[in-house]
């Protein structure tokens, strides 16, 4: 798995690219965890590339959504392919998270002022 | 020589076009069968985390028995299909509490079958691996189980593994009959049921990768926590 970052209109907009498994998990925590350490502002995961997410991948991510939501900063997910759609969409994510499907919806919808 | 580079340009081109045909129809059957999965839990009633975590542990357990990179694959999709034959039992015997009469059993039982059927003749490998999962998750090592009464190696690896994520997963989840029993219990269960119930080379992999489990068990568990919160106090 591979994750770069980067800032627009005051967001920040992290790209994965790979799965997020069992495997890469390890890494992807350290990569949130940064995030919540630094006090980012609002954040946009974009998913345009993420081929697999597991159970783990999930829960990490709603661990930092937790942590995140507490220093009054929001979490996106925008380009979630449609494979990958239909596993938020059994676990009833969909109807929890900020799911847009463009990166530009989001940042719309995210960006400050 | 530039015809060379040429040509080679070329065939290279192809060879990327094809690959990215060839992953587009694989994504698109992936999605398929999750999708089809969908439609059962809605019959069914269960929680969706159930269809991902069958898929962790069944994949979990693979690969602790060293299999290759493509039966992960192969699992990691083909096994949140293994109760889609629920599909087509009647949602009266499905849906009943409790209580099944030896009739009403014996169609529950079927779902094994109609599942199979749904996927029969295909030549993909994801949809006969999901063929094999559908018709022999019920099987028992012994040969006690249903539909065919399959001994040992006669049933099929997958159908083996996913046989014991099924149980495990069911052992440790509340339904509306029953509570949740404790993770170390349930491995108990699990193991004592090695050579009886359970392939005992699965259960080996299984205890192998108990920490990994155990992983997958809590963060599942955490997603339903996650999403009951939400639900309820939807902040979105």
């Amino acid at each position: 798995m591979k994750y770069v970052q980067k800032e627009k209109n005051g967001v920040v907009v992290g790209y994965i690219d790979g799965e997020i498994n069992i495997e890469t998990v390890p890494y992807f925590k350290t990569v949130l965890e940064k995030m919540i350490i630094s006090k980012v502002g609002n954040v946009i995961l974009n998913f345009e590339k993420v081929v697999y997410i597991d159970s783990m991948g999930i829960a990490s991510i709603l661990t930092f959504i937790k942590k995140h939501e507490g220093s009054g900063a929001k979490t996106a997910f925008c380009n979630i392919q449609p494979k990958l759609f239909s596993i938020f969409k059994i676990t009833k994510l969909d109807r929890v998270l900020r799911i847009f499907d463009t990166e530009e919806e989001a940042l719309k919808e995210l960006s400050e002022g | 020589m530039s015809r060379y580079f040429e040509y080679k340009k070329q065939t290279e081109e192809a060879y990327n076009e094809l690959k990215q045909a060839y992953e587009e129809v694989k994504d698109s059957y992936a999605e398929m069968i999750f999708r089809l999965a969908l439609v059962a839990e809605y019959k069914d009633e269960t929680t969706g985390t159930h269809l991902v975590r069958i898929a962790d542990y069944s994949t979990e357990i693979a690969s602790g028995m060293h299999l290759t990179k493509r039966d992960l694959e192969l699992i990691k999709y083909a096994s949140p299909m293994h109760d889609i034959g629920k599909l087509i039992v009647p949602e009266e015997i499905l849906k009943k509490p409790s209580g099944l009469t030896p009739e009403e059993r014996e169609v529950m039982k079927k779902h094994t079958i109609l599942g199979s059927d749904i996927f029969h003749g295909s030549r993909s490998a994801l949809l006969r691996a999901a063929r094999e999962i559908c018709l022999t998750h019920h099987e028992r090592y012994d040969g006690t189980g249903y539909p065919g009464g399959l001994k040992g190696k006669d049933i099929p690896l997958y159908g083996r593994i996913v046989s014991l994520a099924d149980v495990f997963d069911a052992l440790t989840s509340e339904r509306p009959y029953k509570a949740p029993i404790d993770f170390d219990d349930a491995v108990v269960m699990i193991t004592e049921q090695s050579g009886k119930q359970f392939d005992p080379k699965v259960v080996e992999a299984f205890l192998d990768r108990k920490k990994n489990i155990k992983d997958i068990w809590q963060a599942t568990k955490q997603i339903e926590q996650f999403i009951d919160e939400r639900e309820c106090d939807p902040r979105v």
